[in-house]
């Protein structure tokens, strides 16, 4: 018995080793729950910053779940928000990775850096959101459709029931929805969804000076200059 | 300690000293050992060592050395311990390829002896020096490289944190990317924070530098990552810093905030009407570590008293993972039988833990509104009511109208979270109308049309004043009442309900049950009925007992339920939780005749519950549902009056993706029918399958897409007499083809979307239906065409048309005819930027015409403009034209026969007209 266990094992490592997929992509920021599902079938773990993702790591959060994760190729990122499961897949060159998210359903905003002859694709159950460099949210839900808000420059979807597709810019909603309809419309600033890490504004400068005492609490010293 | 060595000394030891020394040395060199070192590694120190075995006891010993650069010797002192004189020549000074040395060791003032003995400073030892093992010691890492030193760029990338960024303590990840970086060497990477080397704890390979450093102070931070390339030359090292903090406990945390705030100004004409509308909206997020805060607000002309409001203002305030409040306008989403998709203006809060949350809302579903600012929209004087009073005159009625109560609702629901594998939620909604919330008296510039069957008074258009002066001059008398107004009565709703759901196969298989109750009053005018109410309300005799039918003797009839009134709940005693009166539906939740027969059934169909049962699977490429639904005639929820009632379905789907996600197959099942009552003698069922069938093999290929769905409707009805043949048996038929196809031409990208789709109906009775039967259902057969181009990054059109033939049945007489109507559609649109993409213009152009004899033809325009007038600034500008062609008949008076008949001339017209202007400012 103990023998065969070790067969086990063995085989299952070198199963592990044969079938894992090339790591492509690294969580840097991970709040309230989100889990990494790998092998087949998939077994999840919980994510932590720092953990590395394979070609086909399927990636889901909880209800107060948010994840980062950014590519290593071209440093594209991905902000996944709550109660989201996805897959990232990515085939890599020698320089480039051409990389494909598989939505289920949930909200993701992605920041993809200019991509060079290389593929940026989103799929959800209802459409298809191909990217060359951009920014945008993407609200998907495969009962009613989809839903894209365009941040930066320009991403086309495409919707998979009538194969038609629209160019959604910066400024713009683009709908696509499970009976077939793809249609746009100025973004109403009430549905952006709010990004917990998004990049703050301030004004002027500050310099901070970070003091801790014996007890471990910590004082900041804040100057504020323009 | 070392010096270089003179040419003097070198020549005082070499011409003056060792001749002599070889001479006394003689038998003193065998009792002083050195092993001389042929090989070493590069930067690591070297120790050379000579043993004493005899009584020979040096004073003093020195080291010489050079490497293969130098000219010059170097010299360290050597120190004797444990029998051995040892002298250190230290690893950066051991640099390949080589390193000579030699050993003085002076025996008294004027005798040495040297190692190697013939001639040593001109034929020293050699070392070779070997490239160092890689172990990860980095000791030159800390160095500035000079000018001078060989180097390489790196590329490598940083991916986190960003420079200067400030990071929770428990949030620091370190991420740099080699990938794609040729020629480095994984194994030679260093990560140094704040000059101590992370490099062990990091996770190196794939192109990835992943470290999470564990207990990084609070505080400025530095990061540098060394690394070679396989040649071993350094490559030019990157740096960058950071910021750590305390979680939550840093109250001068950054404030970070950003927002936007937008001007819009429309006016329109549509058929003469002119519209015109002006509104500010603004939102704002705030946040510290622990607090986030969104505000959005809209103010628009549109607001009225007449109407709900426009106006929104709402602020969202979330403190950590716990607790957010919700205050203003929002829109509430607990479960879809309870609230979903309703705006709520009132207070939420949402107080959330791993394994517990509850969610209160309270607030107003509708707010009052007095009237509807026209004629008769607030009272109407009904006429035909009109009395002729006692004593001469007339009694008047009024009524009003145009009014809607306060609605007020409050929901709870608490949940419970089992190690996030077993969900339950209970709930609860209480909604009820005000009806004090609407006045009998409103402004007095409400009017309302006295007509001529109000005798006695002049007819028009009277305020209420005005009509009490008119009325005092006819000597009549106004019936006024004070509530039971026809414009609407205050209804009252409760629901509650429970959901529950879990998992299976590591999260990827879910089932859900949802269970849910309302109670509904349509007419609370007169709050909860008392026990004797109910007793004739129930039974129709005040006897104290429910449930009691008697025949004309007195006698019972039947099998009596007998239920004494005192026993049962008083409805007065519980009017604030819901007002039971007869008006309340169901008045009996289930039907306790059938109870007795078949409990459970009775219980599942009660005519004002509703479930569901669903079980979804989300498997890597196959994705299932199974789903049984139903939902009561008279289940009613305030929070979400969208749900269909009175259906009841079961449905049956699965997604497969293949072939790396580019091939999807969609098959799914439906059944549904209204059956729930067993009052329903003739239900409709409809069956419904469909077939889809999706390829997109990847970006700049052509993508193909197919579904079919086929719809079967069956409603039996055996006998329907003389009336209308109500009877269905039909099948529809869609189909929908679309290929999507993009191509290249001269630098142009392109992209053409094909679609057919068919829609064709079927009746399958059709030989049972008496002559001049028309089967109420039109088939259409439709054809577009898009052309997308991107001519250059700042320039895109597109060029659409479409035609829908619609196939519509018509009678002649006790014939059926189809009647074949088109439609055409044209459109070209264009899209272009300029300056650095700071201005764009929009056009777009399309007709729109009709086959049939009305033979309408629509123009329609659209242009507008975009400037970023400043960084943060942006002007839009738009306008939209749409003319229709009006058909004018002419009859001529003087035309002759030669003239076609009923010629016509057609005149073009604007339809609707538009112009819009925006200003978005975002900080």
């Amino acid at each position: 018995m103990c023998d065969k266990n070790k067969w086990i094992f063995f085989l299952t490592l070198v199963v592990g080793v044969i079938f894992a997929g090339d790591k492509i992509a690294v969580a840097t920021k991970v709040f309230g729950k989100a889990e990494v599902g790998r092998n087949n079938p998939v077994v999840y773990s919980m994510i932590k910053p720092g953990t590395i993702l394979s070609d086909g790591d399927r990636v889901r959060t909880g209800s107060t779940g948010f994840v980062t994760v950014i590519f290593i190729d071209d440093k594209s990122a991905l902000k996944i928000k709550e109660n989201t499961e996805l897959e990232i897949t990515g085939i890599l060159s020698a320089t480039k990775i051409n990389k494909q998210i598989n939505i289920d359903i949930g909200t993701l905003r992605a920041t993809v850096e200019k991509q060079k002859n290389t593929e940026f694709v989103i799929r959800t159950p209802t459409s298809v959101a191909s990217v060359k460099g951009t920014d945008f949210w993407l609200i998907s839900d495969p009962f009613t459709g989809d839903q894209l808000i365009g941040l930066e420059g320009t991403v086309n979807l495409l919707n998979l029931l009538t194969g038609v597709s629209i160019d959604v810019l910066a400024g713009y909603t683009g709908n696509s929805t499970i009976d077939g309809a793809v249609n746009d419309s100025e973004t109403d600033e009430a549905t952006i969804p709010d990004d917990p890490d998004e990049a703050e504004v301030e004004s002027g400068s500050e310099l901070r000076i970070y003091l801790e005492g014996p007890d471990g609490t910590q004082k900041v010293i804040l100057i504020q200059y323009q | 300690m070392n010096a270089q060595i003179t040419g003097f000394i070198r020549r005082i030891i070499t011409q003056y000293i060792l001749p002599f020394s070889l001479v006394w040395g003689a038998s003193s060199v065998d009792e002083l050992y050195h092993k001389p070192i042929q090989t070493h590694p590069s930067g690591e120190n070297i120790i050379i060592t000579l043993s004493t075995v005899g009584n020979v006891l040096p004073i003093e010993g020195t080291v010489y050395y050079r490497t293969s650069t130098q000219h010059h010797f170097q010299e360290i002192p050597m120190r004797f311990q444990n029998a051995e004189w040892k002298g250190i020549i230290p690893g950066e000074q051991v640099v390949a390829p080589a390193l000579e040395y030699l050993v003085i060791l002076w025996m008294n003032e004027t005798d040495v002896i040297a190692f190697p003995r013939e001639n040593p400073f001109d034929t020293p030892y050699r070392i070779i020096i070997t490239p160092k093992e890689r172990t990860r010691q980095f000791p030159n890492r800390g160095k500035t490289l000079s000018y001078f030193d060989e180097t390489v760029e790196s590329n490598m990338m940083i991916l986190s944190p960003e420079q200067g960024e400030t990071l929770h303590r428990d949030q620091v990840v370190i991420a740099v990317s080699f990938f794609g970086v040729m020629e480095l060497d994984p194994e030679s990477i260093q990560i140094v924070i704040d000059e101590k080397d992370f490099t062990d704890q990091a996770e190196i390979g794939s192109g990835l530098i992943s470290l999470v450093p564990k207990k990084l102070k609070p505080g400025n931070h530095i990061i540098t990552v060394f690394a070679q390339n396989i040649h071993g030359m350094e490559m030019i090292p990157i740096k960058w810093n950071f910021n750590v903090v305390k979680y939550g406990l840093d109250i001068t945390d950054k404030f970070v905030y950003d927002g936007s705030l937008s001007w819009y100004l429309s006016t329109e004409k549509v058929v003469g009407n002119v519209l015109n509308i002006s509104e500010v909206t603004g939102k704002i997020n705030g946040s510290l570590n622990w607090i986030n805060t969104v505000s959005n607000f809209r103010m628009t002309t549109r607001e009225t008293p007449y109407q709900q409001s426009y106006n929104r203002v709402s602020s969202t305030i979330k403190m950590g993972e716990y607790l957010t409040v919700f205050a203003g306008d929002f829109y509430p989403h607990l479960s879809s039988y309870l609230i979903a998709g309703r705006r709520i203006r009132g207070l939420g809060v949402s107080l959330s833990f791993p394994w517990l949350k509850l969610d209160i809302i309270t607030g107003e579903l509708n707010r009052a509104v007095q009237w509807r600012g026209d004629v008769n929209q607030g009272y109407t004087l009904n006429s035909m009511l009109t009395e002729v009073k006692e004593g001469g005159g007339y009694t008047y009625f009024l009524d009003r109208t145009g009014y809607t109560f306060t609605r007020k609702i409050d929901t709870y629901r608490l949940s419970l979270n089992y190690k996030s594998t077993f969900h339950f939620g209970l709930y609860f909604l209480k909604s009820a109308d005000e009806p004090g919330s609407v006045s009998q008296r409103i402004p007095s510039e409400a009017t309302f049309t006295v007509d001529t069957l109000a005798t006695g008074i002049t007819p028009g258009d009277y305020t209420f004043s005005e009509f009490q002066t008119a009325l005092a001059a006819a000597n009549g008398t106004l019936n006024f009442p004070s509530s039971k107004w026809s414009g609407g009565n205050p209804e009252d709703n409760l629901v509650i309900g429970f959901d529950t759901k879990t998992y299976f196969d590591q999260r990827q298989i879910s089932a859900e049950f949802s269970w849910n109750l309302s109670l509904y009053n349509r007419n609370i005018w007169d709050g909860a009925m008392s026990r004797t109410e109910m007793d004739t309300t129930l039974d129709d005799s005040l006897d104290g007992l429910i449930g009691v039918q008697y025949d004309e003797h007195g006698l019972i009839t039947g099998t009596p339920l007998m239920i004494d009134t005192t026993l049962i709940l008083n409805p007065v005693a519980y009017e604030g939780i819901f007002t039971i009166n007869p008006y309340m539906t169901p008045l009996v939740p289930f039907d306790y005749m059938s109870y007795e027969k078949h409990p459970i059934a009775t219980i599942i169909n009660m005519p004002s519950s509703a479930f569901h049962f669903r079980l979804n699977g989300r498997y890597p490429g196959n994705s299932f549902h199974l789903e049984y639904r139903q939902v009561g005639p008279e289940f009613v929820s305030f929070g979400n009056p969208y749900f269909t009632g009175n259906i009841r379905e079961f449905t049956i789907g699965d997604r497969l993706t293949m072939l790396d996600h580019k091939l999807i197959i969609n098959l799914n099942y439906k059944y549904q029918d209204n059956k729930i009552l067993r009052s329903e003698i003739d239900p409709l069922r409809t069956y419904t399958f469909a077939f889809g069938v999706t390829l997109i093999p990847g970006q700049n290929v052509p993508s193909f897409t197919l579904n079919v769905h086929s719809i079967n409707r069956n409603k039996d009805i055996d006998d329907f007499g003389d009336g209308m043949d109500m009877r269905e048996q039909s099948r529809t038929s869609n189909a929908l083809f679309s290929v999507n196809l993009p191509f290249e031409i001269v630098k142009t990208k392109n992209t053409l979307t094909i679609n057919y789709n068919t829609v064709n109906n079927t009746d399958l009775l059709s030989e049972r239906r008496h002559p001049g039967y028309i089967f109420p259902k039109t088939d259409t057969k439709t054809i577009s065409v898009n052309i997308t181009n991107r001519i250059s990054p700042t320039l895109r059109t597109i060029f659409n048309a479409f035609q829908t033939e619609i196939f519509l049945p018509t009678a002649i007489g006790v014939a059926t005819a189809i009647d074949n109507v088109k439609w055409r559609s044209m459109g070209f649109g264009i899209h272009y930027a300029m300056f650095n993409n700071k201005i764009r213009f929009m056009g777009n152009f399309s007709t729109l015409s009709s086959s049939d004899s009305a033979g309408l033809n629509f123009l329609n325009g659209k242009m507008g403009c975009e400037v970023d007038i400043w960084k943060n600034v942006r002007l839009r500008f738009a306008g939209n034209l749409q003319l229709n062609e009006n058909h004018l008949d002419q009859t001529d008076e003087d035309e002759t026969e030669n003239e076609p008949e009923n010629p016509s001339t057609s005149t073009w017209e604007m339809n609707t007209s538009g112009l819009q202007l925006s200003i978005n400012y975002t900080f």
